[in-house]
């Protein structure tokens, strides 16, 4: 029997990177919340690389801490090498990644949870959900102290428990239950989730084995340090306290790929035992050795886990082949010829939900008031889990308040992106963020995530006084630069002439607006105050010069995705009416509305994203809409 | 798209042509057709005119009811006619007076002439058309030979999408390069190198189909063929003796510039502008220079071109140097004098000579013949499918824009940059290649390049 234990506002399952962002999203906006996990020392654990940010990514994280997140702050506190990647090619998709030190950094957010006033964490391990016409009213649990049944009452629940339903890992042929190595799999849960309506299907990742650095000849790797000085994440008056590290490079050779090649049979990936679907980006070594048979060689990262601990993540040998035959090509690598193995590298397969079954606030459209964030939808990656968490914990926050919901648009922030791939068109292998996923990617750069996501994060109340105060400012002394740059002029002077001249270019002959000369690629802000004697952007941070030029010098492709996205609010502003049947739109191909009636979209703007549907079908869809949206239902025309 | 014209009113327009005429046919569309229909028409027979499918014959009156003119009518009720509206069509006389007469109460009655092409507007709003089928009834309309119908029909098995299915491709190929280097790398310096084939792979390609619909498409201009060569390699008695056998006895097209060195002839079913471009201005300056200006001049429109040759003296410079100009264009060369003793071909050294004798029948026939075969695999028999109207300005727009893309990859433009103008140019290319979607792209991404650390 259950008895009821106690009542929350809002109910957080699964400590992982999306819970502890949904619980002290809830908890912060004045919410009684629970979050619930089976085991509160592992909250906040990377289970994987030892690594926030990337590629994509650093995006992510930015965003998420403009909206008041803690990804960020955890990052720069416990960071061991941070550094700036893509600084080769245009500002626009440069995206900062850290080491973190792993221990550090959950141990950091288990302590700001449990200094969190209105959160409580519960041991348990959650057995059912309630939910009674149609809406959720709380969990079943089996509270972990003394192993009884326990029904929690909740307004609203978000469930966040990553890869552990129905978990397998495969090492070799051996297969056992399991999320995470010595963690249990969350069995029942799926089932529950099937008979409520979701569709379930079956995804697969994979991780390295772990080495003993002490066993590790670093001297023949590459030594890979950060950037100095290091890039903090957060907009916040966060520190990076923590000394910096390397990483070592090293590389495959031929006899790894020998190795590896002798025992594809014992791999559980080709021998048929893993059926469920890795991502593509993120490949196994014996994938990477079979698919790219021409490749003599695979770059290898180094990274410790923690600056107290031996352990060594070397990134670039996710695999599932069995234990003997790891160790056997890891020590044909430099530097690991007497490697000694902390832990076997494995692969888990995992069940998670359509995400097409979601709303934009993450709400599931099955049940009410039940919202599901992280790996559990499709999802890979530790920051694609925490933005999920946090709008999902934010979105369930705002119901339970009655406020309107907080939805991010696809031209507003990669968080925008993913909400409406995963909610429009799904996945079909675990979905990572790429900046090739965001059209709008010139605009939607690290340097203005505070300028683009703040004001939501205020509105909410997720953002202190203290932090909105430095972003109005930061936009202030953006806006004074910016009109400087439009009305005053530089006049060539012997220095502009000698630097133009050293660089090859067209010397200035008569003054020029500052905006017009910053188009100029060798030209930056600081240029022009000390080729024009002026002194107009010194006192700009780095990150704020950064944010005018690359504004000046993209302008015009900037403009023109302006002028996109205005078309993409005109049409995301045309919805269809609630009975708005396809089946009697005219002049549509028989596939184009199967497409339609299997997506179900809600607006033009959703129509226009699936896949096949053409410029021609839009229009018949607009005038349909516009002037015979209820003949459409009725049948005539 | 006309967005902004009403659909809910009544239209009429003169379907048949030019007045006056034996017959006329007025048609009118929209929700007034048969009010308006029901005053100036009075049905012969004992049955009343009512809303329904029929042909009648009856007087036509005019709004204050005086006789105008014997006609037939034909009523539609919708959604069964071709606008999906209530539709009627008048048949009558073709007097302008009756015309006149009819369009005057027409208006009266609470009509309006339609634009340009609302009727088919009308049948597309109302699914009686679908887009693909208003762009071929463009093309019908410019369509001035039967042969033309064959290249337009086949585009309703054949779409164009699978024809140039390789452009998307190159094009695809591109942004995967771009996108990889963005996303999954930190190397640049090679991938300025790398989308150096597929760009220019794709540009070929998409020029190459743009001419297939300029050289086929019938605007009134045929495509043209035109002679170059050497001065006094026989381009003048190649042309004379060609138009001797073959001169088109078509008639000529109104608006067609005529110019003595330019005649109609008619091979592999169609006919063509043969174009000399001997004698013109030549001989004024040093001839090299002359001669390539002038042959660019004509080149620059030439569907297709003959290099005529000396093949007593053989290749010189200046064949050389046309060849070397506008050898990637479609052509042919004419090993030309077989008639004369020091006359010879090495076999396999231009695979696209073919001897030619002015001066012999047999000869200008064969070489004729041989002319057609290549004209024929040039524009691809029966099958070929030709870009709509619309497709072909499409594709010269992205031409254009692979030549910026070329340009911003020769200043060193940063990927983000490439990658958004190749975006650009396959968001243009939609409606001719196919939607591309990011997983397109990711694809090719994943199965090219070893991803992932």
């Amino acid at each position: 029997m259950f008895h009821v234990e106690q009542s929350y506002e809002v109910i957080v399952v699964g400590g992982g990177h999306a819970g502890c962002e949904a619980a002290l999203a809830c908890a912060r906006m004045g919410l009684n919340t629970a979050l619930v996990t089976l085991d509160p020392s592992k909250s906040g654990e990377m289970s994987c690389n030892p690594s926030i940010g990337g590629v994509g990514k650093g995006q992510l994280v930015k965003e998420l801490d403009a909206l008041g997140g803690e990804m960020g702050k955890n990052a720069d506190y416990t960071g061991i090498q941070f550094k700036r990647l893509n600084t080769r090619k245009g500002s626009a998709v440069q995206s900062s990644r850290c080491q973190s030190d792993k221990k550090q950094y959950a141990l950091r957010m288990q302590s700001v949870i449990a200094a969190t006033p209105k959160l409580t964490v519960v041991e348990a391990e959650v057995k059912g959900l309630n939910v009674e016409g149609g809406r959720i009213q709380g969990v079943k649990l089996r509270l972990k102290k003394d192993g009884t049944l326990a029904s929690v009452e909740g307004k609203a629940v978000v469930i966040t428990t990553g890869t552990f339903m129905k978990a397998i890992m495969h090492c070799g042929p051996t297969t056992s239950e399991g999320g995470r190595i010595g963690e249990a799999a969350s069995v029942g849960l799926s089932d529950h989730l099937a008979e409520l309506g979701f569709t379930i299907h079956r995804l697969k990742t994979g991780t390295p084995p772990r080495l003993k650095a002490g066993s590790i000849d670093f001297s023949k790797m590459e030594i890979q340090g950060g950037d100095q000085p290091p890039r903090r994440f957060s907009f916040a008056d966060t520190k990076i306290s923590l000394p910096q590290v390397p990483c070592y490079l090293t590389y495959t050779n031929a006899k790894t790929h020998d190795v590896i090649r002798e025992n594809l049979s014992r791999s559980p990936l080709y021998s048929g035992q893993i059926k469920g679907i890795g991502p593509r980006y993120c490949p196994s070594i014996e994938d990477k050795v079979v698919k790219f048979p021409d490749k003599d060689r695979h770059p290898l990262f180094f990274e410790p886990e923690a600056l107290d601990s031996d352990l060594i993540y070397p990134n670039g040998i996710s695999t599932s082949l069995p234990p003997d035959v790891q160790e056997a090509f890891v020590r044909t690598l430099p530097g690991c010829e007497n490697a000694v193995f902390a832990r076997h590298g494995y692969a888990v397969e995992y069940d998670c939900i359509d995400p097409r079954q979601l709303k934009k606030t993450f709400e599931s459209i099955p049940v009410a008031g039940l919202f599901l964030a992280g790996q559990i939808n499709g999802t890979s990656g530790y920051e694609e889990a925490a933005i999920q968490g946090l709008l999902a914990g934010i979105n369930a926050a705002l119901q339970v308040k009655a406020e309107p919901p907080l939805v991010i648009g696809r031209e507003e922030g990669y968080a925008g992106v993913l909400i409406d791939d995963l909610t429009t068109l799904g996945v079909n292998e675990p979905y990572r963020m790429f900046t090739s996923r965001a059209e709008y990617r010139l605009s939607l750069r690290e340097d203005n995530a505070d300028l683009r996501l703040r004001k939501h994060g205020v509105r909410i109340g997720l953002v202190n006084a203290e932090d909105q105060k430095r972003t109005e400012l930061k936009l202030a002394r953006l806006e004074g630069a910016m009109k400087s740059l439009h009305t005053q002029k530089g006049r060539p002077t012997p220095e502009s002439d000698a630097y133009f001249a050293g660089h090859g270019t067209q010397p200035i002959t008569f003054p020029q607006p500052f905006h017009h000369l910053l188009k100029r690629p060798e030209l930056d802000l600081l240029d022009i105050d000390r080729l024009f004697h002026v002194e107009l952007f010194g006192t700009l941070t780095d990150e704020e010069r950064e944010t005018l030029e690359i504004e000046v010098k993209y302008e015009g492709y900037i403009a023109m995705q302006k002028e996109e996205i205005a078309r993409l609010h005109k049409m995301r502003d045309v919805a269809f009416p609630v009975n708005f049947s396809f089946d009697l739109v005219k002049g549509l191909s028989i596939e184009i509305r199967e497409k339609l009636n299997r997506n179900r979209p809600r607006t033009l703007e959703e129509a226009a994203r699936i896949s096949g549907v053409t410029p021609a079908a839009l229009t018949t869809l607009v005038h349909q809409i516009r002037s015979g949206g209820s003949r459409a239902h009725t049948g005539t025309s | 798209m006309r967005k902004s014209l009403q659909t809910n009113d009544t239209i009429f327009s003169l379907a048949s042509g030019r007045l006056p005429s034996a017959v006329a046919i007025e048609k009118i569309s929209g929700p007034l057709a048969f009010v308006i229909a029901a005053k100036l028409f009075r049905p012969s027979g004992q049955e009343p005119f009512t809303v329904t499918r029929n042909m009648w014959f009856g007087n036509l009156v005019d709004s204050q009811g005086a006789f105008r003119d014997e006609v037939l009518l034909l009523s539609f009720v919708a959604p069964h006619s071709h606008t999906g509206q209530d539709a009627i069509e008048i048949h009558c006389h073709g007097s302008r007076a009756i015309v006149e007469s009819l369009e005057k109460d027409l208006v009266a009655l609470g009509a309006r002439p339609a634009e340009k092409g609302e009727f088919t507007y009308r049948a597309l709003l109302n699914g009686k058309m679908t887009p693909e089928k208003v762009d071929e009834l463009g093309d019908l309309f410019q369509a001035s030979r039967p042969h033309d119908l064959n290249h337009i029909y086949a585009r309703r098995e054949n779409t164009l999408v699978a024809d140039i299915g390789s452009i998307r491709n190159h094009l695809i190929r591109l942004r995967a390069i771009l996108e990889t280097s963005i996303d999954f790398s930190e190397e640049y310096s090679h991938v300025l190198s790398a989308i150096h084939a597929p760009l220019r792979l794709a540009k070929t390609e998409c020029s190459a189909v743009i001419h297939r619909y300029s050289s086929l498409k019938s605007l009134g201009n045929e495509p043209r063929i035109v002679l170059a060569g050497a001065p006094n390699a026989g381009k003048s008695s190649l042309f004379n003796a060609l138009l001797g056998r073959y001169r088109s006895i078509v008639r000529e097209e109104p608006g067609t510039t005529r110019d003595v060195l330019e005649e109609t002839i008619e091979l592999a079913g169609r006919p063509w502008r043969l174009v000399d471009t001997a004698g013109v201005r030549e001989s004024t300056h040093s001839i090299e220079s002359e001669g390539i200006a002038l042959a660019k001049e004509y080149l620059g429109s030439a569907s297709f071109w003959i290099l005529v040759v000396d093949g007593s003296k053989g290749l010189g410079v200046y064949d050389r140097e046309l060849l070397a100009q506008f050898g990637d264009r479609p052509h042919l060369i004419a090993w030309n004098k077989s008639d004369l003793p020091g006359w010879t071909i090495s076999s396999g050294e231009f695979e696209k000579a073919m001897r030619v004798s002015s001066q012999s029948s047999p000869e200008i026939v064969a070489f004729a013949q041989g002319l057609s075969t290549y004209l024929e695999s040039q524009i691809g028999g029966e099958t070929v499918v030709l870009p709509t109207a619309v497709e072909g300005q499409r594709l010269a727009q992205v031409v254009q824009q692979l030549e910026e893309l070329e340009q911003a990859v020769e200043q060193l433009a940063p990927p983000e940059i490439l990658a958004e103008r190749s975006r650009e140019i396959l968001s243009r290319l939609e409606g001719v290649v196919g939607e591309v979607t990011l997983d397109d792209v990711l694809d090719r991404v994943f199965s090219e390049f070893c991803i992932g650390k």
